[in-house]
């Protein structure tokens, strides 16, 4: 079975899980916009959001991202309006595919208040997926304009000072998303503290951190470390633990591809920070 | 194994609409959103499940709604009369057979996951304390009550879930083998030396730390990836949520992937943020999923049994070798270096 029909069958169970959370009264599904905001904006319940309340707060992250650079790289005024028009260009292209998605789901609209309402429902399901996981993987991310915008509008001066403060950030959460993804693994098989602190230690330098973050990173970790050949992981455990821990990775293994291209498996030359060959002289682009 | 991988797509769009498979917190709940209360059997509930499709739904729903089954006081001398009762005109359910039924149900659905955390947390305990295996044989023996007292806690928790009473304090979201240990703990108080209940201890005190350590490093990141914080602030917060630490925090953290908030101290928290990071973290729900106890980590029915090794264990099914086949059989055999570690 592959990676693309596993999530054909998943999509399907979203489908026969949806007619629980759309209003529904005698026999007839209420399809409103609200029910399209809040699967495209869902973040774990709360206060339902639209496209309104979500563009405020993407709003107000990209401004906390321009006030941490400037608190490491102290940006000029024009480097501040560069960054913020990149980081709006981000949230725009957000928004422009939630425009087509919204468009779509009118169109659908018949068919989804019909009997074969499912089908239609699964067309749009592959829209809303993608959207929804970009939202809380977060818009800024490493391949987002305004990241790689950092790369032609900070001088040579501020670029590693950027970098290193990335790589520091990339590092604390790629130990916690390792840490995190170890704990869930001893909900299998206990390990002893030695144990623990060894494997810590060999993901840290074997594993990459995700290009993108999100709900997938402790899932991404499994995946990667299913991929180490056994003989980094299997000394490290005794006979018994080793036939647990295979069966636990073998699970993971085979779903390279379908993070791949979802955008958030680590490339090999995963280096997005790094000036371009064509980097302008610090001067230029400090104004 | 692609059944496996399958389950595992299923869990993962499951756990897409968990919000709102879960039932909201306390103060989150509005009374529209109240559980509606359904008399059925236990048994029924599988298929009861299962989405209505568009033209069967009568009832409105706003979200989905906890089935309730409503709670009748055991008694115990009822239990044996109503076994036999098969011909007879449907009655009443006797309330004593409706536990029997939900602790049924709950050992078909969860025993062998609490089985085989049994298992691991011996196969640690024996590491731990260099049980050989005569001892390791005791300390299972001795441990069973362990398991069975540990099974009881979360078949309460379950069967109150079932029955629409859910425990919104977080208790219904312990760490089973953290009940399993501290069970074993108790449990085999006589049965090890004191230096192995001593080693065993130290083992579960790392664990303890090392469970804490990486929820406040996950809850930090979780923080960090909606507020920008600065490494002043995350040291900060590694402070304020260490001095703050709730034990639910590890299974709602470790249970949805560094996903979803728990109750936070935001008494504590509000302070070190800015005002545009104040904005952002108010409007973050947390502690709006309620999980309970829905079985063990989702995959592990589904990495087989575990099976403990002994270096004088002997094939199940022996077949006499021939002389070269014998040669051969012993240079492939694993090591057992590790085993001895």
């Amino acid at each position: 079975m592959s990676a693309t029909s596993d999530f054909r069958r998943a999509f399907v169970l979203a489908a026969a899980l949806w007619p629980a959370f759309v209003g529904s009264a005698a026999g007839q599904i209420q399809w409103t916009d609200e029910n399209l905001d809040q699967q495209v904006f869902n973040r774990g319940g709360g206060p339902v959001r639209n496209a309104a309340s979500a563009r405020k707060e993407l709003d107000r992250s990209l401004l906390l991202i321009i006030q941490e650079i400037d608190r490491v790289c102290k940006l000029t005024e024009a480097q501040k309006k560069k960054l913020q028009l990149a980081g709006r260009g981000d949230i725009k292209r957000f928004f422009d595919q939630y425009e087509v998605v919204k468009q779509k789901f009118q169109r659908l609209k018949p068919r989804l208040q019909g009997d074969n309402w499912q089908e239609a429902w699964q067309e749009l399901w592959q829209d809303i997926s993608p959207l929804q996981m970009n939202l809380q993987s977060g818009l800024f991310h490493e391949d987002s304009l305004l990241r790689k915008s950092l790369r032609h509008t900070l001088t040579t001066e501020q670029l590693p000072r950027y970098q290193a403060q990335a790589e520091e950030r990339r590092r604390f959460h790629h130990r916690a998303t390792i840490e995190l993804a170890i704990n869930s693994f001893e909900e299998a098989m206990p390990l002893r503290d030695a144990q623990r602190q060894e494997l810590i230690a060999l993901l840290l330098k074997e594993l990459k951190p995700p290009r993108k973050s999100g709900r997938y990173e402790v899932y991404i970790v499994n995946v990667q470390m299913s991929l180490l050949p056994d003989d980094k992981l299997k000394p490290m455990f005794d006979r018994a633990q080793w036939k647990m821990v295979r069966a636990y990775l073998d699970m993971y293994k085979g779903n390279v591809q379908w993070l791949k291209q979802s955008g958030q498996w680590p490339d090999d030359d995963d280096d997005v920070d790094a000036p371009p060959a064509d980097a302008k002289p610090a001067a230029k682009r400090a104004n | 194994m692609s059944c496996i991988r399958a389950r595992m797509f299923f869990a993962v769009a499951a756990f897409a609409l968990l919000p709102y498979l879960a039932v909201p917190a306390a103060d989150s709940m509005p009374a529209q959103d109240a559980p509606r209360k359904v008399v059925e059997k236990p048994e029924q509930k599988a298929a009861d499940k299962k989405p209505a499709s568009p033209d069967k739904a009568a009832q409105p729903a706003k979200s989905i709604s906890i089935v309730v089954v409503p709670a009748k006081a055991a008694k115990p001398a009822e239990k044996k009369a109503a076994a036999p009762a098969k011909k007879a005109p449907p009655a009443p359910e006797k309330p004593a057979d409706q536990n029997e039924a939900f602790a049924q149900q709950f050992e078909g659905q969860f025993g062998k996951q609490f089985q085989h955390l049994y298992r691991t947390e011996l196969h640690l305990l024996r590491v731990v304390c260099k049980l050989t295996k005569p001892q390791y044989q005791k300390v299972a023996a001795e441990g069973e009550p362990a398991l069975k007292a540990t099974k009881q806690k979360f078949l309460d928790t379950w069967r109150n879930q079932q029955q629409g009473k859910w425990d919104r304090s977080g208790k219904g979201q312990a760490d089973p083998r953290e009940t399993l240990s501290a069970e074993l703990e108790k449990a085999l108080q006589k049965t090890l030396t004191p230096e192995q209940a001593a080693a065993y201890k130290k083992e579960r005190d790392l664990r303890t730390a090392a469970q804490r350590r990486a929820v406040v490093k996950t809850l930090i990141v979780m923080m960090d990836r909606h507020l920008v914080l600065s490494a002043e602030q995350r040291d900060k917060l590694h402070e304020i949520l260490d001095k703050n630490w709730n034990d639910s925090w590890y299974t709602y953290v470790v249970r949805f992937g560094g996903y979803y908030f728990p109750a936070m101290p935001d008494a504590k928290i509000l302070p070190i943020l800015n005002e545009d990071q104040k904005a952002i973290w108010n409007g973050i729900p947390k502690a709006n999923i309620f999980y309970g106890f829905n079985g063990l980590y989702g995959l592990v029915g589904d990495i087989g049994e575990f099976e403990e090794t002994w270096d004088d264990d002997v094939p199940a099914k022996p077949v006499q070798p021939t002389p070269e086949k014998k040669a051969d059989k012993k240079s492939k055999q694993p090591s057992n270096k590790a085993e001895k570690k």
